[in-house]
C-alpha cells in the first residue's frame, strides 16, 4: 500500500469516526468534521449555486442535517464518508437551486463558468476515484460526458439539456444512456 | 458488458437509477422510479452504487474556503434551541430532529418539552455523556435486550492520570454506587449488565466516574473524587 492509499485510509476512519461521535451529539466531532470537510463541501455548493453567499447558507443547512443525520451514515455500506457528505451538499444545493426556480438562470451562468473538466494541475491533488471517474468520462464522447456533468452539477432534466445543446430530446437521451452504460462497465473494469 | 449502441436490458433498471442520481429524470420518469423502489430492492442498491461512481467528480473539485461566519451561525443554530418556537430555520421539524440526535445536551432536553407531539421513541436506547472536569468525556449508550443491557462506553478527549485508573460506578435512586469496571482513555470498552442491576427504565439511572488508584477501587466503594457523572437519557 503506498503512503498516499494508507493517509485516505486513515482519513476514511478518522472521519467516519467522527461522524459516529456526532451522532452521540458530540458538538467537538462536528466542529473537527467541519475544519477539514467544509472547503471540499463548500466547492460543491458554489459550483452548483453560482452564487457565494447563497452556497454558504446552504453550506449551513447542510452541516446542520449532518448533525441530524450522522447516525444515518452506514459505514458498512462501503461508501465513503466523503461520498456521503458529498451527496448531501449536493442534494442540498440543488434543491435550493430548484426552490428558487432558477433552472434556466443557472444554464446561463454556468456556460460561462469554464469547463468543469478537471484541470491537468488539479490531478495531482485528486484522490484515486476522483481519477478514474475523470479517465472514464474523458474516454465517452465528449457530448456526452459534458451532459453527464452538467446534469450532476445543474439539476438539468433531459429537456433541459436537449434544449441547451439543441438536441432533439431523443438523441439526448440514447446519448446520455449509452454514456452511463460505457461509464459503469469503465469504473468496473 | 456490451459495447453496443444498444441498451441491453439487464442494465436498464441500472440506466434509469442513473438517470436519477443525475436528476435527468421528468414526472414520469420519477413516478416509475417511486413504484420501482416499492417492488425492487435492487433499485435502490443500483442508485447508492451510482451515487458512489458519480461523487468523485463532486470530491474532485477544488477546495474553497467559506467565510468564518458560517460556522458561527452553525454553532449558534446548535447552541439556542430554546429560542426555536417560530422563525428558525424549519424550526419544528429541524428542532426535533436535533433533540433526537442530541440526547444528552440538557438543552435539547428543554427543547423536546418545547416541541409536542413529540414522535414515538425508536428504542428503549439511552445515552449519558459524562463530561469530565479536565474537559474530556465519556460517553455511554446503553441497549436493553434479552433480559440484559449492553453499554458501550467510548472516550473523548479522556486522559486517566499517570499511576491512576479511571472507574465507572452505576447509581440507582437511593442506591450506593456499585462498581462497573475501569475505562481506559483511548479506547471503547463494552459492557454487559443483567437487566435486574439496572433496575427498571434506564432514564433515572445515573452514571458516575471516579478517579482511583490503578486497578480500581480496592474496597468496592467509591475512594477518588468523582469526576464526571450523568444519567441516562432516551436515545
Amino acid at each position: 500500500m503506498t503512503a498516499v492509499q494508507e493517509e485516505a485510509r486513515l482519513a476514511r476512519a478518522e472521519l467516519t469516526a467522527c461522524l459516529y461521535r456526532i451522532s452521540l451529539g458530540e458538538r467537538s466531532a462536528l466542529a473537527e468534521l467541519y475544519r477539514r470537510t467544509s472547503a471540499k463541501l463548500f466547492a460543491v455548493c458554489i459550483r452548483i449555486l453560482s452564487d457565494r453567499a447563497e452556497a454558504e447558507d446552504v453550506l449551513q443547512e447542510v452541516y446542520l442535517t449532518v448533525w441530524n443525520k450522522a447516525a444515518q451514515f452506514d459505514a458498512a455500506r462501503e461508501v465513503s464518508p466523503v461520498t456521503w457528505l458529498a451527496a448531501i451538499a449536493r442534494n442540498r444545493a440543488l434543491d435550493r437551486l430548484r426552490a428558487k426556480g432558477r433552472r434556466f438562470a443557472g444554464l446561463d451562468e454556468a456556460a460561462e463558468v469554464p469547463d468543469m473538466a478537471p484541470r491537468a494541475d488539479m490531478a495531482l491533488e485528486m484522490g484515486e476515484s476522483e481519477r478514474r471517474l475523470a479517465a472514464c468520462l474523458g474516454a465517452l464522447e465528449a457530448r456526452a460526458a459534458d451532459a453527464i456533468r452538467s446534469a450532476f452539477f445543474g439539476g438539468q432534466t433531459y429537456e433541459n439539456l436537449a434544449r441547451q445543446a439543441e438536441m432533439p430530446l431523443g438523441s439526448m437521451k440514447s446519448l446520455i444512456r449509452r454514456g452511463l452504460i460505457r461509464l459503469k462497465a469503465c469504473l468496473e473494469s | 458488458m456490451s459495447g453496443t449502441e444498444f441498451d441491453p436490458p439487464e442494465d436498464d433498471l441500472d440506466v434509469l437509477a442513473g438517470e436519477f442520481a443525475l436528476g435527468l429524470l421528468d414526472a414520469d420518469g420519477l413516478a416509475l422510479v417511486a413504484m420501482l423502489r416499492q417492488r425492487d430492492a435492487r433499485f435502490d442498491a443500483a442508485l447508492l452504487a451510482w451515487e458512489a461512481r458519480l461523487m468523485p467528480l463532486a470530491e474532485g473539485l477544488a477546495p474553497v474556503e467559506p467565510s468564518p461566519q458560517v460556522w458561527t451561525a452553525i454553532e449558534a443554530a446548535l447552541a439556542k434551541p430554546q429560542a426555536t418556537q417560530r422563525g428558525i430555520w424549519e424550526s419544528l421539524r429541524f428542532w426535533r430532529f436535533v433533540s433526537l440526535g442530541a440526547a444528552g445536551i440538557a438543552a435539547a432536553a428543554l427543547a423536546v418539552v418545547l416541541l409536542r407531539p413529540m414522535p414515538p421513541a425508536q428504542s428503549a436506547a439511552a445515552v449519558a455523556r459524562l463530561n469530565l472536569k479536565d474537559g474530556g468525556a465519556f460517553i455511554a449508550t446503553a441497549q436493553p435486550g434479552n433480559g440484559e443491557v449492553v453499554m458501550v462506553v467510548s472516550p473523548a478527549g479522556v486522559t486517566v492520570p499517570a499511576g491512576k485508573s479511571d472507574e465507572l460506578w452505576l447509581i440507582l435512586p437511593g442506591a450506593q454506587p456499585k462498581a462497573l469496571g475501569l475505562l481506559p482513555g483511548d479506547m471503547p470498552v463494552v459492557m454487559h449488565m443483567p437487566a435486574s442491576e439496572v433496575g427498571g427504565a434506564l432514564s433515572g439511572v445515573t452514571l458516575a466516574v471516579s478517579t482511583e488508584p490503578l486497578g480500581g477501587s480496592p474496597t468496592g466503594i467509591v475512594t477518588g473524587p468523582v469526576i464526571g457523572s450523568a444519567q441516562f437519557t432516551p436515545l
